[in-house]
């Protein structure tokens, strides 16, 4: 049962999204085809231009456009009308918050991975993508000069989890601001009050950490002042307090949601 | 278990309202009953809450001997009193939904009701009048084979042919163990089919008995009490 509810997200985002993806697709190759020829006349600089122009629009729209579709799902098959339907099906709101991050989360890494797929496809044949090539090949054999196989494998997966959780703590924080939005009488204006004092405070308090974070080196902290002069040390533990402390202001956005989403629930 | 719906100490409070004080209700199975009140008296706010789309303030609230939750949403079949259904889906896509969805839904029958009113299912929601809208949404719902059928105001606001419509379809698609609550201030429309009335006001229920005994004990329709307890 659980599995039909992630179809029918799936099928509500992708019905939006997949033109547009097609559409930036479809650009990066007009684009690609343009530059086949080293032919020079009017028509085809204009034909190159506009579609590249277009190919830069497209990207500007996938990961805008796409952002504002999934949170627009959240907001519309929740807290609208079409609520007095979701709130009613045999699932319990965690599952329903969960289902929208997941498919959420789902579709941002889509949006790179398109973005991406659409890059290679400008660059197809190209020396810049062979150039890109040559280096990524370089990065990796020159790596293990510097760096232990367990220093490589740890700090890999600590950017990948960091990536991971980045589209989850930032659609979390919208789905909080939704959820606090709908207890005002004007609930789009509701939610953007709610988003901008929830960024508010999360800049400040992250300021806060960070500033003796920053300085901890210069406060004559042995341990520290050693942990620091080892760059590679200082780089891993950053970026696993970076991870903790993403998913714990993911797991008080969670809560939030949670929260108002089953105990204050005011649909229109 | 003889009661489909209990209710006990069941209050609501809103910030500045008390929308349902302390209410002590048993709705037994195989009834159709009417929740009648006049409009703000509690109806919708008791009905929400039966579907976990409130949580009380204080008291209890149980379908089936039990609390509101994925288990009793199982077996309530819900219609709202406002369009519910997804803009962008087509007739047959909502059925696809529901047939997804809740295991007692009867596709066969939603396609005989939908064929007898000539309704396109490959038509959008969003592009159905006001009308056809409703009539969707009540196949829909009395499509299901629920235990416990809350209909909130299904007949307000449709041309009295409609109306029609709902009431018999409501009659036709009733199944003698399952229970249908109906809350409505057009009591004399639904009146005929009652078996059981309750009566709500300012978040309190004034009475809760069978029509039988109401037009015997009072020698009154439903209708005439309602509008003697109801005076303004």
């Amino acid at each position: 049962m659980l599995k039909k509810l992630y179809k029918h997200e799936f099928h509500s985002l992708f019905r939006s999204l997949l033109p547009i993806w097609a559409a930036l697709i479809g650009f990066a190759a007009l684009s690609r085809l343009t530059f086949l020829t080293d032919l020079e006349n009017d028509v085809l600089d204009m034909v190159r231009g506009l579609s590249v122009t277009a190919y830069i629009f497209a990207i500007i729209a996938v990961f805008i456009v796409g952002l504002v579709i999934v949170v627009m799902r959240f907001y519309k098959n929740l807290l609208t009308h079409e609520g007095y339907l979701t709130f009613t099906l045999p699932f319990t709101p965690t599952q329903h918050i969960v289902c929208k991050l997941v498919c959420g989360a789902v579709v941002i890494i889509i949006d790179f991975i398109i973005v991406i797929g659409s890059l290679l496809i400008l660059g197809a044949g190209t020396e810049v993508l062979g150039e890109i090539l040559d280096a990524v090949k370089l990065t990796i054999t020159v790596l293990p000069e510097y760096l232990s196989v367990g220093q490589i494998a740890l700090i890999s997966s600590e950017i990948v989890l960091l990536l991971l959780l980045a589209p989850l703590q930032s659609l979390l924080m919208f789905y909080a601001a939704m959820a606090l939005g709908q207890q005002f009488k004007n609930k789009v204006g509701g939610a953007a009050i709610s988003y901008i004092c929830l960024y508010a405070a999360v800049q400040i308090i992250t300021s806060l950490i960070m500033i003796p974070i920053a300085f901890v080196g210069a406060g004559g902290m042995e341990e520290f002042n050693n942990l620091i002069n080892n760059s590679v040390m200082y780089l891993e533990v950053f970026l696993a307090f970076m991870i903790v402390y993403s998913a714990l202001l993911s797991a008080i956005y969670f809560i939030i949601t949670r929260h108002f989403l089953t105990k204050k629930l005011n649909l229109e | 278990m003889d009661n489909i719906l209990e209710c006990a100490n069941l209050s609501k409070i809103y910030k500045n309202a008390i929308a349902l004080s302390g209410v002590n209700l048993q709705i037994k199975k195989g009834r159709i009953v009417g929740l009648l009140g006049p409009n703000g008296s509690g109806k919708t706010t008791l009905i929400k809450l039966a579907n976990g789309l409130l949580t009380p303030t204080m008291g209890d609230i149980l379908i089936d001997g039990k609390p509101i939750g994925v288990e009793t949403k199982k077996i309530v079949s819900y219609l709202p009193d406002h369009n519910f259904l997804t803009g962008w889906m087509t007739v047959n896509q909502m059925i696809e939904y529901f047939s997804d969805f809740y295991s007692d839904f009867n596709p066969d029958r939603a396609d005989k009701m939908l064929e007898s009113l000539g309704i396109d299912r490959t038509k959008k929601i969003k592009t159905l009048s006001k009308g056809t809208k409703e009539k969707v949404a009540l196949i829909l719902v009395m499509s299901r084979e629920a235990e416990l059928y809350l209909l909130d105001e299904p007949i307000a606001g449709v041309d009295p042919a409609t109306r029609d419509y709902i009431l018999r379809t409501i009659i036709a698609n009733y199944n003698e163990n399952a229970t249908i609550i109906i809350s409505t201030h057009l009591i004399a429309d639904v009146e005929q089919i009652l078996s059981d009335v309750v009566f709500i006001n300012h978040g309190d229920i004034v009475l809760c008995d069978t029509v039988d005994n109401i037009r015997e004990n009072e020698g009154k329709s439903v209708d005439e009490l309602f509008r003697e307890v109801f005076r303004c």
